[in-house]
This record gives structure tokens, C-alpha cells and sequence, in this order.
């Protein structure tokens, strides 16, 4: 039952086998290599390996060129050296802290599997990130500008605020933005999602252990307040808490001071709390389930995320915040269609956020080709035209906005009926011709391109710009400057 | 009881082996399929649509969580399963905010791994 590979590199036999037993009694595969000058680098990612354990080296360069492929990944696993690198190892080889460890020599089990532990969590965080929305709250609907506006009201105050909204619509990422917003922002946000800890390990997660405080607590351990200390503490999925953690929660709110499981001294903390939950705690509260003077302390400053389908006017600024930060991690480079975001737009995103970046995920990676057009959406996503008023697309950020479309618009929503009514054809052919113009700015006039971010065949776009009287001479021009 | 589908991930030929012997005793599990890496998980979840992927969290190129996003953004994504060598807080909230339905220990794999299964399959409100 193996979990995952090591690379050992040691010119010592004794002491490369002796580590080799050890990670393989601890379930790793271990991959021992007297000169890394042996391994094809071609053949192998960094990430192959959960981690690098440095010994002897008998060729220096060698050495430094595979270190300088490890650094070439910035994800790279951490290099736990043996004790004749603990002094200098770090600067030697220009690691830092977070990616060089020392390894002490004879190797405790205990501690091998505590480096791999952390090792392993290392890498899922910063997986994590790639797919996390940074910089706060995506978008200019009028929900958004009216939550960054609170936000910016609360940050500067200690208040605790309770985050509430629907799965997925980003209710950490408006903590982390009122944190970075706050004078706590050199201090750290620490995040906790009382949901997916079982109840029995949320106390000691929370408030930390003495040593021996239980079984299987072989050293003392801080919690995440004390981890928190002077920065944020963010409680998702409160509602999720038992009742007995709640009264202990209530009682750190008050007092603002606790023990840690196991130990009878009492710490004082300094440390702003953000409480989250997608359930109706008023409802839970009637239920029993949950407590109502916990509440009245948590609610202090409601916040209220708006569900994406209230906000798909958005969704193409989303879009393009996502698939830069994927195409800036090497996640794969990805661009919808016109089609492909108009039957998103139509698509009611239970999942909200969350789900539409799954899906961009999913998307970057199954398609090579970068280019995705409605039919490439999987089918929950290919939600057909009904007839009904699409959505007015917000321009996105990065972008000036479409020229066609803002003339076109002129002030007015474009999905919103005027109080006298309008003439639905020729309202259509206005937005069909601005798409088709800011379409044909962006390809630089080239009709086949523009064709493509419209998601029509380029004869069907032909004949469309004969139809608008954009003229075959104007098209033919155009694809000359081309 | 339902009859509940099922596949079986993980970068370990002899894990997946292990596993599908297991989970033979269970007349009402199936495993219609077996994958090596999360990219193949993917594709076979949607080729096969299974009720459940039962999932390995670390394998090379992509690893367990990425794979849970990618499957949950498929139409009738599955249950999914993440099976981790490491069974602690940190691990079990990214597992959950990858979108995971459970999380099981890959020390106690069985034990763990046949009660959620069970209440899968005498739980027929899910997809």
C-alpha cells in the first residue's frame, strides 16, 4: 500500500539503505541514487517525488544540475538534508526555509513521517492556490460592488462579521479580502472549515494539545487560534459545529482567552474571527441545533455573497480572471467562445464560483487546443436559447471595453424591456451588428477570426456582414490588411 | 439496496489489485473500472459513469484533488472517495474544498471505505 515516491541521493551505501528500509517500512516508494547524474531529468517532473533527501554528493555539478531543474518548478518538492548540510545547506544551494529541511541522522521514524506529512500538505496548499480567486471578490454587478463597499466598511474594525451565501460563492475569498484590507494584513489568515474535521479532532484543531493530552499526541501542537495570533481567524461552515464546540467557541469569543486540550494554562488571544456557513443559522437556532447566543456574537456584521446566477453578468470578467491565473500556474491556455459563454450565461450554477472554476479547470486541461465553443461544454453546461433576454455582459477588466457594444448600449441595460416596449428584431440586429463589430476590432479585421470568437462558420459571418450591410468590400479590405 | 458502480483509482497496480479483491465480497459493488492517474480517472468517469470513484489523493502528473474538480464539473458527477496515506485536519479540508463527498484513511481502507459505500447504496436521493 504505497503512497508516494522519495528520491534518496547519497554517495554513503550504509546510510542511503538504511533510509531506503525506513521509507519503505512507512509506506513510501524510495528511489536511491548514489550520483543523480544517473536519472534522465527528460523522463521525470519534480513533482514525481514527495520529496528529495540529500546525503553525500559525489559530483557537484552533477548535483547543481539537477538542483537548478528542481528550482525551475516553483512547486518543487522540499529537500531534506542530512546532517552535513544542516549548517550551510539552505544558502549553498539557494533554498529557502519552506523547501529545504533537516534531516537528522540516524533517521526517527516518527519525525520521517512528521517531514512527509508536512511535505504533503506543503504541496496541497500550494495547489490550492493556483485555483483560488486572489485579489477579492471578482465583478461589477451591482451584489459585488455593494459587498466589496461593506467590506471595506468592516475591515478596518475588529468586528466580527458572519459570512453567509450559498456553496462555492467565494466566502473565503471575501474574508481574505477583508483581512488583507484590515491592519492585520501582515499577520497571518488562518482558515478552518469546520465541516470537513471530525468532530472529535475540531477541539484539539482548534486550541491545540499538550503532549500526550490523547492518544496518538506525541508532541504539543498549537492551534489554529494560536496559529492565528494577531491575524485573522476564518471559521467556515460554522453551522456545522457540534453543540459542545459551540459553547467553547462562545466562551473564546468572550473572554478571548482558552486552554489547550490537555493543558491547564490559559492564553490570552489577539485574534479577529470570520464565521461562514451556507446554513440558515436562524433556522438551525429553532431546530436546536444550533446557538443562539453563539449566533448573536458571530452576526455582528452580516455579509451576504450573492448566488452567480444572480450576478451572470459577470461571468465573462470570472472567466478571464480564472483563465489567466491558470495559464500563469501552466494549467493550460484556454479561450470560450462567444456561444460558449452565452449558454453558460444561461446555466443556473448551483455550485456557483466554485463550479465555474472547476469547469474552466476542466476545460483547460481536456483542450489542448485553447479554443471552446459551446459544443465542447459538457452537456449540463449546453443549456439551448429559449427565447428569453440574454444576460448584458459587464466589460471585463483586462480588456477595453467592446467599442460596438458600449455604442450600442449607450446607458441602457440591453436585457432590461423600456417601460414603451421596443421592437425585439431590430433591438437583436443592433446587438447581433455591435458583436460583430467589437468581434471584428479584436481579430484586427481578419473576418475568419472574428468568425471563430463568434462562434460561426466563417461564411455564416460572410453573410451576416452582407446582410448588415458591413459590406463585402469592407470585409475584403480587411482581410487584405491581413 | 441498490447495485452500486464503481471505479478504482490509484498510480499502485498492487493497491488497485488489493482493492478489487476486497471489495468482491460485496455482491452489491461492482467495479467497472480501474484507473492509474487522475487524467484517466477523468476520462473513464465520464466514459463509464460510475456511481462512485474511489480515489487516491497523491499520484504523479495529476494527483487526486485536481482529478475530484475536473470529475465534478462533468454532468452527473459521481460520489467521489479520496483515499489518503495521511488522515489529518489539513488533509481532509482539501479534500473537501476540492469538492470530495468523503475521505477515507488508506491504512484502514476497507473499514472505512465500506460504510460510506453501504449508506450510497441504501441512498438512492443521490445522482
Amino acid at each position: 500500500m504505497s503512497e508516494a515516491r522519495v528520491l534518496v541521493l547519497d554517495a554513503d551505501p550504509v546510510r542511503a539503505s538504511r533510509t531506503a528500509e525506513l521509507l519503505d517500512f512507512i509506506d513510501y516508494v524510495p528511489q536511491v541514487l548514489a550520483d543523480v547524474g544517473a536519472l534522465s531529468l527528460e523522463r521525470h517532473a519534480p513533482r514525481d517525488w514527495a520529496a528529495v533527501v540529500l546525503g553525500s554528493i559525489p559530483d557537484p555539478a552533477t548535483w547543481q544540475r539537477f538542483l537548478d531543474w528542481l528550482k525551475r518548478d516553483p512547486l518543487h518538492p522540499p529537500v531534506l538534508g542530512m546532517p552535513e548540510h544542516h549548517d550551510d545547506g539552505a544558502r549553498q544551494f539557494g533554498l529557502n526555509s519552506a523547501q529545504f529541511w533537516p534531516l537528522d541522522y540516524p533517521i526517527k521514524y516518527p519525525l520521517l513521517s512528521e517531514l512527509l506529512r508536512r511535505a504533503s500538505i506543503k504541496r496541497l496548499d500550494e495547489e490550492a492556490r493556483v485555483v483560488s480567486i486572489l485579489g477579492g471578490p471578482t465583478g461589477h454587478a451591482p451584489g459585488i460592488q455593494r459587498l466589496r463597499v461593506l467590506i471595506a466598511q468592516v475591515a478596518p474594525f475588529d468586528t466580527t462579521v458572519l459570512i453567509l451565501g450559498e456553496s462555492g460563492s467565494g466566502k473565503e475569498v471575501a474574508a481574505r479580502a477583508i483581512h488583507d484590507a484590515s491592519s492585520r494584513r501582515g499577520k497571518p489568515f488562518v482558515a478552518m472549515n469546520c465541516g470537513a474535521i471530525p468532530g472529535e479532532l475540531l477541539e484539539s484543531e482548534l486550541f491545540g494539545h499538550e503532549k500526550g493530552a490523547f492518544t496518538g499526541a506525541i508532541t504539543a501542537r498549537k492551534g489554529r487560534f494560536e496559529m492565528a495570533d494577531g491575524g485573522t481567524l476564518f471559521l467556515d461552515e460554522i453551522g456545522d459545529m457540534s453543540m459542545p464546540m459551540q459553547v467553547k467557541l462562545l466562551r473564546v469569543l468572550q473572554e478571548r482567552s482558552f486552554e489547550r486540550v490537555g493543558g491547564n494554562q490559559t492564553i490570552r488571544c489577539n485574534v479577529r474571527v470570520i464565521a461562514a456557513t451556507h446554513r440558515n443559522l436562524e433556522e438551525n437556532i429553532q431546530k436546536g441545533a444550533f446557538r443562539e447566543d453563539l449566533f448573536y456574537r458571530l452576526n455582528v456584521f452580516p455579509l451576504e455573497m450573492p448566488p452567480l446566477r444572480e450576478r451572470l453578468a459577470d461571468l465573462p470578467e470570472l472567466v478571464d480572471v480564472l483563465t489567466q491565473q491558470l495559464e500563469k500556474n501552466g494549467r493550460g491556455r484556454v479561450r470560450l467562445s462567444t456561444d460558449a459563454l452565452a449558454a453558460l450565461s444561461r446555466y443556473r450554477w448551483p455550485g456557483n464560483v466554485r463550479e465555474l472554476a472547476n469547469l474552466i479547470e476542466r476545460l483547460a486541461v481536456l483542450n489542448p487546443s485553447g479554443s471552446v465553443r459551446a459544443s465542447d461544454l459538457p452537456a449540463r453546461y449546453r443549456v439551448e436559447d429559449d427565447g428569453a433576454p440574454s444576460v448584458a455582459f459587464h466589460s471585463t477588466a483586462n480588456e477595453a471595453p467592446p467599442v460596438g457594444i458600449a455604442q450600442a448600449a449607450a446607458g441602457e441595460r440591453l436585457d432590461e424591456l423600456p417601460a414603451e416596449g421596443l421592437d425585439l428584431k431590430e433591438h437583436m440586429a443592433r446587438i447581433e451588428t455591435a458583436l460583430i463589430k467589437a468581434a471584428l476590432e479584436r481579430s484586427g479585421g481578419v473576418v475568419a477570426h472574428a468568425a471563430q470568437l463568434l462562434g460561426l462558420r466563417r461564411t455564416t459571418l460572410v453573410e451576416k456582414l452582407r446582410k448588415y450591410g458591413l459590406g463585402r468590400g469592407e470585409e475584403a479590405g480587411m482581410d487584405a490588411v491581413a | 439496496m441498490r447495485q452500486l458502480r464503481v471505479l478504482l483509482v490509484d498510480d499502485h497496480e498492487g493497491f488497485l489489485n488489493a482493492a478489487q479483491r476486497q471489495l468482491r465480497n460485496l455482491p452489491w459493488v461492482s467495479v467497472v473500472g480501474r484507473a492509474l492517474n487522475g487524467l484517466e480517472a477523468v476520462r473513464l468517469t465520464e466514459q463509464l459513469t460510475p456511481d462512485a470513484v474511489l480515489m487516491d489523493l497523491a499520484m504523479p502528473e495529476m494527483g487526486g484533488l485536481q482529478a475530484t474538480r475536473l470529475i465534478k464539473a462533468q454532468t452527473k458527477p459521481p460520489f467521489v472517495v479520496i483515499a489518503s496515506h495521511f488522515d489529518d485536519p489539513q488533509h481532509r479540508e482539501h479534500a473537501a474544498s476540492a469538492g470530495a463527498d468523503g475521505f477515507v484513511s488508506k491504512m484502514f481502507y476497507v473499514q472505512e471505505v465500506v460504510p460510506i459505500l453501504e449508506k450510497l447504496a441504501g441512498d438512492d436521493s443521490h445522482v
